[in-house]
């Protein structure tokens, strides 16, 4: 039965591993890791991968570029990231099985990759990290085959500025684990391990750091003691890795001293360390992933990849509150053609809520970005887009920014930059076809001018140039309206600002900017609401009466407005009777 | 046994390979002649070259799977065979522009597209007996618009591809820094400003670096642009308060002006700073930039615009460019003046003037409005002839996208600017040559090992400068100046 429990534990924890992670990520975690797969640019070039190795820790950097950029399709991504933690659950239980076969305690080889799941919650983990801890467990692995001592050694003190140099920061792991395996197995005495393999083995770790300073100037020598950039922020030291990368070196040498039952089974063991596993997942997720970052990125990924209906589709779910998530509704909104109808149906937070302004960042400008793009101010879309990608804190390159500034060169008819940009392209994985096929329309006008998206933005380009303020989000959009009246977003944008910034006379003014030019059925609903408003403001003066306002409306208005008066705090009752109205929003919301 | 059948099918596989490679490729010796010169890039097709230049490696557009390309000079030639990209050997390169200094080389092309082989139109490199100075600085950055990340200052050997970092915002707290700038050529006289906390302007006299806070109190701002006097005294500098902003208009980028501006000269022995006293009309407010001194220290060349309602009238703002004596002994300016070029009957705005060290010439951008340049794709260099007052239009030099940027070999034969031209975003450092009557010839841009260098980088270089020696600094001593030293403050005088 033991036996039988064993071998199941054996084979059964790693695919369990494997699996979980791979869910976790490819479904409920997604889009940190679309996010991830954006803000780099991995080349399959000559000069590219020796551009990454030529750095300490570059080999790492390299891999996990590598990896990431499968994430181009969540599924693929997560496989090859959970490949990589099962490899280093495999090998952390290689080397406690090496230092005393407890199988009993096998679950505890998932507490490290758990723990450094937990970490890449975090979008600004790198998978680099995870190609060096299990590049230096498998080194380990490797030293624990030798059965020669004085070879051991050899590739001991040979091994640890070779994995510093291609692993970078995580090669302290393999600095620790053979020495201090050594004492534990009693292989060799603690004055040995700790005077001829630790203390010499960190002198070459700390000198390697050195070292590489000296031949590379350019960097803070922090950025050497902290090589294999595993956190996006390269110069910051990180907690996280260290812990990860203590618990692969403790768990392995616990094999020493706990405790074993031969015969038959200790079921509480099992429970322990499930529980253990638990605990490290609860915590980790908790305090490591972050929802309301994930949903943000969700909405981000749907606009980048004009999955409008799913975002209306989120939205419906659970209405988006920052101004980044609405601004994204928005724009799904209006490319379905439901803004002026349904913009109040979900929560408003302000102007910024329809189009944020510029910050400095590697995610928020190329959201922004997405609305001017729709809009046709594509000079502004190129602006943000390269703001973005040169905000990214690691200074990489992005595939997104790079494939947007194809597009926004091509539109304004900039040939060699977009042929210097798609150049890149064709040297990733997954977007080589589309550069492939967007290379058909260099120097091919009248083919970009048919293209259903490019050649529709290039007429909505405003004809004369303007300076472009943030201050006057208003006029540069009344600007792009006259100069196309078909630019119905930006037409609907103008109304939506003017309305958002509770302007009843600029809405008012705007409104008959698009009388003939754009053509409704009947005035969208929250047009009607403001319209209603507006001529109930000048006490429904027939003569004053707004074309195409619905009776209905006015009615609903005067509904809404017994409400209001009739109750010292009407706000809450409003809002389950009217909280979908512009009224609602024009009294209560954005405050 | 095992091992001899092994070797024996590579043997056999290898003699096919062969017999396919010659039957199916046919020969160079056969080539298809084409009237068209090669698909080069970059494209050195006629361009005039220093005898110490390092090779031209270029690369063929239409990736053919061999090329053979011939140098034939008068007295050696040098013939390679490679793939798509042709890189020369060093040594051998040398031997040959040694050889042939003062003569010409003609570059015979033939290529294998599509398994035929192609005999291209030869063309020629002149190779000049003035040799260019050996080194060359220039700032490394993404041509971005307000948000920068990685700024690096770098000097490259232009007689070999070395190339190292001088200054790297990696260990200045990811401030901005500002190009480098020579006096004069000479690489013991220099600075540049390290802008942000812990910042200041970096100057290297003899070797020895200093850290100063060029803002006195009530100056609009530190120091911008600028120049060491030859004596490596004084600096003249504007001080600019500069604001960008972005057109909406497909064919333009950035506009950055100055809301403010205005000129100082600093005494670097003293610390003490003093506003330039320039004559002007009475009730006119200007603007000035980019004052220079003359090769022998006794005229500060500069630009002035009277000021224009920004950003409204921007296309109003247009710089005239002037001279005014100085006397360095007593640091006493002249009272009058010279304009050497009226934007109102020019028409058009002068940045950047730059005299030869041999002061027969002023080398200058002009623009059809404005003082930033390189965001405007009509900007194109001219020369004017101290002398003789006359202007070359430099037609053989100036490309349809922005030239400016430029600076002067130390013997005044070459100049060195940064070109837009190949896609009007990444500038890109070109040398021209000036030979002895005057006459400017077409330029070529900087060599690099991997000729497909230009296609991959995302860098665009500013601002490069010439000069005759490697500078006695590197990254580390500006990370210990940027860390450990105060900046000396300046005074008004």
């Amino acid at each position: 039965m033991k036996k039988h429990i064993t071998i199941a534990l054996d084979w059964g924890i790693s695919p369990v591993l494997g699996i979980s992670v791979w869910l976790f990520f490819a479904v409920f975690y997604r889009h940190h890791w679309h996010y991830q797969e954006q803000m780099q640019l991995f080349l399959f070039t000559p000069e590219y991968f020796m551009e990454q190795i030529v750095k300490p820790g570059g080999l790492s950097v390299y891999l996990g570029g590598f990896f990431t950029q499968f994430f181009y399709d969540s599924f693929s991504g997560a496989f090859g990231l959970s490949l990589l933690l099962v490899f280093m659950q495999r090998l952390v239980a290689d080397t406690a099985n090496h230092i005393s076969r407890k199988p009993d305690w096998r679950l505890l080889s998932c507490i490290p990759p758990l723990l450094y799941a937990c970490f890449l919650c975090n979008e600004d983990v790198l998978i680099s990290g995870t190609v060096a801890l299990v590049s230096a467990t498998a080194t380990v692995a490797l030293y624990n085959r030798i059965g020669n001592p004085k070879v051991r050694r050899v590739f001991f003190f040979l091994m640890i500025p070779v994995l510093y140099f291609l692993i970078g920061m995580g090669a302290f792991v393999f600095v620790l684990l053979p020495p201090l395996t050594e004492w534990v197995r009693k292989t060799r005495s603690a004055a040995a391990v700790w005077l001829c393999m630790l203390l010499p083995g960190l002198l070459i770790f700390a000198c390697m750091t050195y070292l590489m300073k000296f031949f590379m100037v350019q960097y803070p020598v922090e950025r050497y003691w902290l090589a294999g950039d595993y956190y996006r922020f390269v110069n910051a030291a990180s907690l996280y890795f260290l812990s990860a990368f203590l618990t692969a070196v403790i768990i392995p040498l616990l094999f020493a001293v706990l405790p074993e039952k031969k015969r038959s089974i200790a079921w509480w063991r099992y429970g322990l360390q499930l529980l253990l596993c638990v605990a490290v997942v609860v915590w980790g997720t908790m305090n490591m992933a972050d929802w309301k970052k994930e949903e943000l990125m969700a909405y981000d990924y749907y606009a980048r990849t004009q999955k409008w209906n799913s975002i209306l589709a989120m939205a419906d779910k659970e209405a988006p509150s920052g101004p980044f998530t609405v601004s994204m509704l928005n724009l799904a909104l209006a490319k379905t053609g439901y803004l002026p109808e349904y913009m109040f149906t979900y929560y408003q937070n302000g102007a910024e809520g329809l189009i944020p302004d510029f910050r400095r960042d590697n995610l928020q400008p190329l959201m922004a970005g997405e609305i001017y793009y729709h809009l046709g101010l594509v000079n502004t879309a190129q602006r943000y887009t390269f703001e973005a990608m040169e905000a990214i804190p690691d200074a990489g390159k992005s595939v997104r920014c790079i494939k947007r500034l194809v597009e926004t060169n091509l539109i304004n008819g900039r040939h060699e930059v977009a042929a210097k940009y798609l150049s890149l392209l064709k040297h990733t994985l997954f977007y080589r076809k589309w550069a492939k096929e967007t290379k058909e329309y260099l120097h091919n006008e009248e083919r970009i001018n048919a293209h259903p998206e490019w050649g529709t933005l290039r007429a909505y380009r405003p004809a004369d140039d303007f300076l472009f303020s943030e201050t006057e989000k208003d006029q540069m959009l009344g600007l792009l309206f006259q100069h196309n009246p078909s630019n119905r977003t930006a037409y609907e944008y103008l109304l939506g600002f003017a309305l958002l910034k509770k302007d009843l006379q600029a809405f008012q003014t705007y409104y008959r900017l698009g009388e003939g030019a754009v053509a409704y059925d009947a005035p969208p609903r929250s047009y009607q609401e403001a319209l209603a408003l507006i001529w109930s403001q000048a006490n429904y003066e027939q003569a004053l009466k707004p074309q195409g306002l619905s009776d209905q409306t006015v009615q609903r208005l005067e509904t809404y407005r017994n409400t209001f008066t009739s109750h010292a705090n009407p706000e809450l009752l409003l809002k389950q009777s009217g909280g979908n109205t512009y009224w609602y929003y024009y009294h209560f919301g954005n405050k | 046994m095992k091992h001899y059948i092994i070797n024996i099918v590579y043997i056999t596989l290898f003699v096919l390979s062969l017999c396919c490679g010659a039957t199916s490729c046919g020969h160079p010796e056969k080539a298809e002649v084409c009237e068209e010169y090669p698909p080069i890039y970059p494209n050195y097709t006629e361009v005039t070259i220093p005898y110490n230049i390092a090779p031209l490696n270029f690369l063929m557009r239409n990736e053919p799977s061999r090329v053979e390309v011939s140098v034939k000079g008068k007295d050696r030639s040098l013939l390679l065979r490679s793939n798509y990209k042709v890189q020369f050997s060093e040594k051998r390169w040398r031997q040959l522009l040694e050889a042939e200094k003062g003569g010409e080389l003609r570059v015979y092309v033939k290529a294998r597209v599509d398994g035929k082989w192609i005999q291209y139109a030869p063309f020629s490199w002149t190779v000049a007996e003035d040799s260019i100075d050996p080194y060359l600085s220039y700032r490394l950055i993404e041509p971005g618009y307000e948000v920068w990340n990685a700024i690096q200052l770098r000097e490259r050997n232009l007689e070999s591809f070395a190339e190292r970092v001088i200054a790297d915002n990696n260990l200045t707290g990811k401030s901005c820094m500002n190009c480098h700038t020579y006096s004069r050529n000479d690489p013991s006289l220099s600075f540049f400003h390290l802008r942000g906390e812990h910042g200041g302007t970096i100057l290297n006299r003899n070797g020895t670096l200093r850290k100063l806070n060029t803002q006195a109190i009530g100056m609009p701002s530190s120091a911008v642009y600028g120049e060491i006097h030859p004596s490596g005294r004084y600096g003249v500098f504007s001080a600019n308060v500069i604001v960008p902003e972005f057109h909406t208009l497909d064919n333009k980028r950035l506009e950055v002006y100055d809301s403010t501006s205005d000129v100082y000269l600093l005494d670097f022995d003293t610390n003490e700073i003093q506003p330039v006293p320039f004559p002007g009309k009475e009730g006119v407010e200007y603007l000035r930039s980019f004052p220079v001194f003359s090769p022998d220290g006794r005229t500060i060349y500069y630009c002035e615009a009277p000021k224009v309602a920004l950003p409204d009238s921007i296309i109003h703002l247009k710089y005239d460019l002037l001279g005014i004596s100085f006397d360095p002994a007593t640091q006493a300016f002249g009272t009058e003046a010279d304009t050497l070029y009226s934007s109102v009957t020019g028409g058009k705005s002068v940045c950047h003037p730059k005299v030869s060290p041999d002061g027969k010439y002023l080398l200058y951008t002009l623009a059809d409005y404005g003082t930033f340049p390189i965001w405007h794709r009509e900007t194109e260099l001219r020369m004017l002839n101290l002398r003789t007052g006359e202007t070359d239009s430099l037609e053989e030099v100036n490309a349809p996208c922005s030239d400016t940027y430029h600076s002067w070999s130390s013997d005044s034969r070459w100049f060195v600017f940064a070109s837009k031209r190949d896609d009007g975003i990444y500038g890109k450092p070109y040398f021209a040559y000036i030979d002895h009557d005057g006459k400017a010839h077409k330029p070529f841009v900087l060599p690099q090992r991997d000729p497909a260098h230009y296609d991959y980088t995302l860098k665009s270089y500013n601002i490069p400068e010439l000069s005759t020696g490697p500078l006695p600094f590197d990254a580390k001593d500006i990370e210990r100046i940027w860390r450990d030293s105060e900046a000396e403050e300046v005074n008004w005088k």
